[in-house]
């Protein structure tokens, strides 16, 4: 056992370590989230000033409730993560599978796979943009020659806009999903499969006995970061769609930066990047508690 | 235990990821002008923020000036205008950094600013220095906003179209006059309009993917001037006739004659307006200013010849209005170090300083600018592109220009008729419902803002 005064400098010595980091993770992310915890409950266009500052209490969080652009964006946003993440998963996961075993041109393939992920949202958008073009995009054309008379206005059309942008997400994130779940199939224990040969499992089976459990905490964590970063969409719609056309791709984070810096509400603003916080947290620790369900059930 | 410090850490991603996400809106550090301070013969520097790409003019500018003063040396700082560029702007302006003088572009953005006190009132420069406004500028030009003058315009913004002229003399159709319609626009457009599939060309192509004002404002404007959004008791004007005119015609000329370049193509693809004229994929385009794109050969090659007439009236016998007209907006930031030494270069740069840039198709607000000189260096060594006539009638005529006074919730108006006309033109949502909607929706956001 150590004297007190030893243990507290060994306790000192660790905190000044940590310290650097800390300094940038408050000043850079703690006091500007509370500042805007603060916001949230004010009327504020930051271009006038502290001076130009109001409390007005909760009325940010009820005006939400009543605003046609929040709500619709919020709807939006639902419709984007309920489709996009199983999406995601439902494609990454046989790609992981087939990468997993003997296959040629492995790396080179799962780099092509990787690459949207990693490149600027800003080429993407304007790539897609020409694609999606409604009389003479690479798409359209495609569909046309293919005997389609009246092809999809994709983003130039209100119904088929969200589709499209749906598209480009799961595309974005198939990359990154398939990469996890390739780290996740490295973990699980070749001996198992080898005890199930022995058993006479087929491949099938295998699958659906040994990979798909031993990939839960894959997948969960999956599923928590997708739906994170799915619901905080923004450089599509910013680059692309403006979140219309008539608004049909307004998204959440979207009409949170329209409104602080088009409309100069930041305290709207701060109050809907609340209430995603707060939606976001509260979806997250369902999932959490739902996995140590399953987790006890395994 | 472990359970909770779980849940602490999964808050704390939640937290981060969504920090990296809608953030950087709030970590403003007010800090001081970083500028040096004039004393006794040291060399004075000033930043000039503008949203003209540096090589269409102010790099010129700068260097006249640099060689001329060697006490004041500027350096010009390029944010593009939209409103990331704006956005940029606005956090330096107010953040008090690196911004002396900047030129603005947009009346509602400019008067937000006024609103937010970041801009200095030159009235106590003008008259130190007993600055003729009136016999530079012409005093209707310049705007005094709450008995201050913010700022002085360089450029008269003259809104036009371009037009292939020899398109037009194809088809056998004269050069419209000056006083033309928006309907006579679309009767021409149509009559313009040939081929089908890959090689259509339509007869007229308008923005809608980039400019932050629509095809409705602008005929708004040109019929009521620049507060198209308000009736006279403040509430919205979408019950006047004229918003039912312009619906009217923009719908026939998507819609029905498909005389004007996609709305969903322009929207996705984002196509250069000057790219598509010299392709001929387009015979009129919407926007003097491209002028400075065609005269450029050697990125845009093309051999027929560009007539310009001014934007169309809704109605003729009514008066009309060109635009926001004075544009290029000089003003001093209110955190600026140099004030003194950013006045004088305000003063030679909206005079005679402004040369370089007539060279790219911008037209001097300097009532001392010779005419001929400007068709002259805006056509450069390509005259013969030109329909010279047109281009003397188009810098010399006699515009009324109109300043917004009302801006209760614009910026929200301007999503708002973005949104419903998306409706009318893709979805075929019917004038009246759209009007209906349009007139409930923004008398509630003018409400609101009231």
């Amino acid at each position: 056992m150590l004297p007190w005064y030893n243990k507290n400098k060994e306790q000192l010595t660790g905190y000044l370590f940590i310290l650097p980091n800390m300094l940038g993770l408050i000043c850079l992310t703690f006091i500007p989230i509370l500042f805007s915890a603060f916001l949230s409950f004010t009327e504020w266009n930051f271009l006038g000033g502290f001076k130009a500052l109001k409390w007005i209490g909760l009325d940010n969080y009820f005006a939400m409730f009543e605003d046609p652009w929040f709500l619709k964006s919020l709807r939006n946003n639902f419709i984007y993560v309920a489709i996009t993440v199983p999406l995601i998963m439902l494609f990454a996961l046989p790609i992981a599978l087939i990468l997993n075993s003997k296959v040629y041109w492995k790396n080179l393939i799962r780099m092509m796979i990787f690459m949207p992920y990693v490149s600027s949202a800003v080429i993407v958008a304007v790539v897609w943009g020409l694609l999606y073009r409604p009389s003479e995009g690479l798409i359209n054309s495609f569909l046309r020659d293919l005997g389609l008379v009246n092809p999809p206005g994709w983003i130039a059309s209100t119904t088929w806009a969200l589709p499209a942008v749906i598209i480009i997400g799961v595309w974005g994130l198939i990359g990154y999903t398939m990469i996890l779940y390739l780290a996740g199939l490295q973990g699980i224990p070749r001996d198992l499969y080898e005890a199930a040969e022995v058993d006479g499992a087929n491949s099938m089976k295998k699958l659906l006995y040994i990979t798909v459990p031993m990939l839960r905490p894959t997948t969960f964590f999956i599923m928590v970061t997708l739906i994170i970063t799915t619901f905080q969409v923004f450089g599509t719609i910013f680059m692309l769609t403006q979140g219309g056309p008539a608004g049909s791709t307004s998204m959440l984070a979207y009409y949170i930066y329209i409104t602080a810096f088009n409309f100069h509400k930041f305290g709207y603003s701060s109050a809907m990047s609340w209430f995603l916080f707060l939606m976001l947290f509260i979806v997250t620790f369902f999932q959490w508690r739902q996995q140590k369900k399953w987790a006890n059930d395994f | 235990m472990k359970k909770r410090l779980g849940l602490v850490l999964l808050s704390v991603l939640v937290m981060a990821m969504l920090t990296t996400a809608c953030s950087g809106s709030n970590g403003n550090d007010s800090g001081n002008a970083t500028t040096n301070k004039n004393n006794n013969g040291e060399v004075v520097r000033l930043k000039i923020w503008g949203g003209t790409p540096e090589e269409n003019g102010p790099k010129q500018v700068v260097e006249n000036w640099n060689a001329q003063n060697p006490n004041i040396q500027v350096e010009y700082v390029r944010f593009v205008n939209d409103d990331a560029g704006n956005t940029k702007l606005d956090t330096a302006l107010y953040s008090g950094k690196d911004v002396d003088i900047f030129i603005g572009y947009t009346p509602t953005l400019r008067n937000k600013r006024i609103d937010a006190g970041v801009v200095e009132p030159l009235d106590a420069y003008i008259n130190g220095d007993s600055f003729d406004l009136d016999k530079n500028f012409g005093s209707d030009n310049i705007e005094v906003i709450d008995d201050h003058i913010y700022y002085i315009p360089a450029q008269k913004a003259i809104d036009g179209i371009l037009i292939n002229k020899t398109m037009l003399d194809e088809i056998g159709e004269p050069l419209p006059s000056a006083d033309w319609t928006w309907g006579d626009l679309a009767d021409l457009s149509k009559k313009l309009t040939t081929g089908e599939g890959a090689n259509k060309r339509y007869g007229f192509m308008f923005d809608y993917a980039t400019t932050t004002i629509s095809f409705e404002q602008y005929m708004a404007m040109s019929e009521v001037g620049a507060d198209y959004y308000y009736n006279a008791d403040g509430s919205s004007s979408f019950d006047q006739s004229y918003w039912k005119e312009i619906y009217a015609l923009h719908q026939r000329m998507q819609n029905v004659d498909g005389s004007v370049y996609p709305y969903g193509d322009v929207v996705t693809a984002k196509p250069s307006l000057a790219q598509e004229f010299v392709n001929e994929k387009a015979a009129m385009i919407f926007g003097s200013f491209h002028i400075r794109s065609v005269k450029d050969l050697e990125n845009y090659p093309h051999d027929f010849v560009t007539a310009v007439l001014p934007i169309p009236t809704l109605n003729k016998d009514t008066k009309s209005y060109n635009g926001f007209g004075m544009q290029d907006f000089l003003s001093i930031s209110k955190n600026s170090q140099n004030k003194d030494a950013a006045w004088e270069f305000i003063k030679w740069y909206s005079t005679e300083g402004y040369s370089p840039m007539v060279d790219f198709g911008r037209v001097p607000s300097w009532k001392d600018y010779d005419v001929t000189k400007i068709v002259e260096q805006t056509v450069g060594e390509n005259a013969h592109l030109f329909d010279i006539d047109s281009m003397k009638a188009f810098y010399s005529g006699n515009y009324n220009f109109s300043f917004p006074k009302n801006n209760t919730a614009r910026s929200e108006l301007d999503k708002l008729i973005k949104e419903e006309t998306e409706q009318l033109i893709l979805n075929d949502k019917s004038i009246d419902d759209t009007l209906a909607s349009l007139k409930e929706r923004a008398d509630k956001l003018i409400g609101e803002r009231k």
